[in-house]
């Protein structure tokens, strides 16, 4: 038996030399371009949360602001979190939540 | 005498384009659009083709606002010193913001974002210009103005102009 197929929208946001990577899980009767538009919003949203925390520097907390966020705006949904604070290719931490939690 | 007149603030007046302003606008966000990552080494031609209609639309939306700052400049009391092309709402966006040659670093632009109410999260939907050739591996202005923005606690991230709209249509 196969696992469900997925599809998501997968958002980038650079800031301050953090890069933030969301994927919200794509439903048929979704606008791609909206999804995608309100997660980046979502992750500044986080962002500036975290920042106001002092933790915005830290990609596991930031990480967690960010998922935070994506289940209060797309409850129920499939996603995943990228996150990482440097400019080489490792130091990421990754959150995954691949499947409709019930 | 003359260093304090310079370092004055600048007498700015901030409110929506005059129609007749628009051409200004149009002319100025194509011109300095093209020298960025998006546009540069491109043949006008192309450009044209990409990016006008593009721009038009824009311009010509409803929702669609142009803030601009007139001050004095160059004997003329009136002149636009810098303007701002936004969207508030559900999708905030900034889509294109222009400041005079000798009136940059003067904080033309922050008045207009401040006077725009868009608020501290916003999309932007054109990248801004390249610096010189000298320094092509630097980063693009909007880059520059965003990571400066951060630290007032203002967060902007770049979304393309045709994502954007189609997620507004």
């Amino acid at each position: 038996m196969k696992p469900p197929r997925e599809a998501y929208v997968r958002a980038t946001v650079e800031l301050a030399g953090v890069e933030v990577i969301t994927g919200v899980e794509l439903r048929p009767d979704d606008s791609f371009d909206e999804l995608l538009s309100l997660s980046k919003l979502v992750s500044l949203g986080a962002y500036e949360a975290a920042r106001a925390d002092g933790r915005s520097s830290n990609v596991t907390r930031l990480a967690c602001y960010v998922e935070n966020a994506l289940i209060a705006r797309f409850p129920d949904r499939a996603y995943f979190i990228e996150v990482c604070g440097g400019t080489e290719r490792d130091g990421w931490v990754q959150i995954f939540q691949p499947w409709e939690k019930s | 005498m003359t260093a304090a007149l310079a370092t004055a603030p600048l007498i700015l007046d901030i409110r929506l384009a005059a129609v007749e302003d628009l051409p200004f606008v149009q002319k100025c966000w194509r011109e300095e659009h093209k020298l960025s990552p998006h546009g540069a080494g491109m043949a006008w031609s192309s450009y044209h083709r990409l990016f006008t209609p593009l721009i038009n639309e824009i311009i010509a939306r409803d929702d669609t606002q142009i803030l601009c700052a007139y001050g004095e400049h160059d004997g003329r009391a009136d002149a636009i010193l810098g303007w701002l092309a936004y969207t508030p709402g559900k999708l905030p966006a900034v889509h294109f913001a222009y400041t005079r040659g000798g009136k940059r670093k003067q904080g033309i632009f922050t008045r207009l974002l401040d006077a725009s109410g868009i608020g501290k999260r916003f999309l932007y939907t054109f990248a801004g210009k390249l610096p010189s050739y000298s320094k092509r591996n630097a980063p693009s202005r909007d880059k520059v103005i965003v990571k400066a923005l951060v630290q007032r606690g203002v967060y902007g991230t770049w979304l393309d102009a045709n994502e954007w709209l189609e997620g507004v249509r």
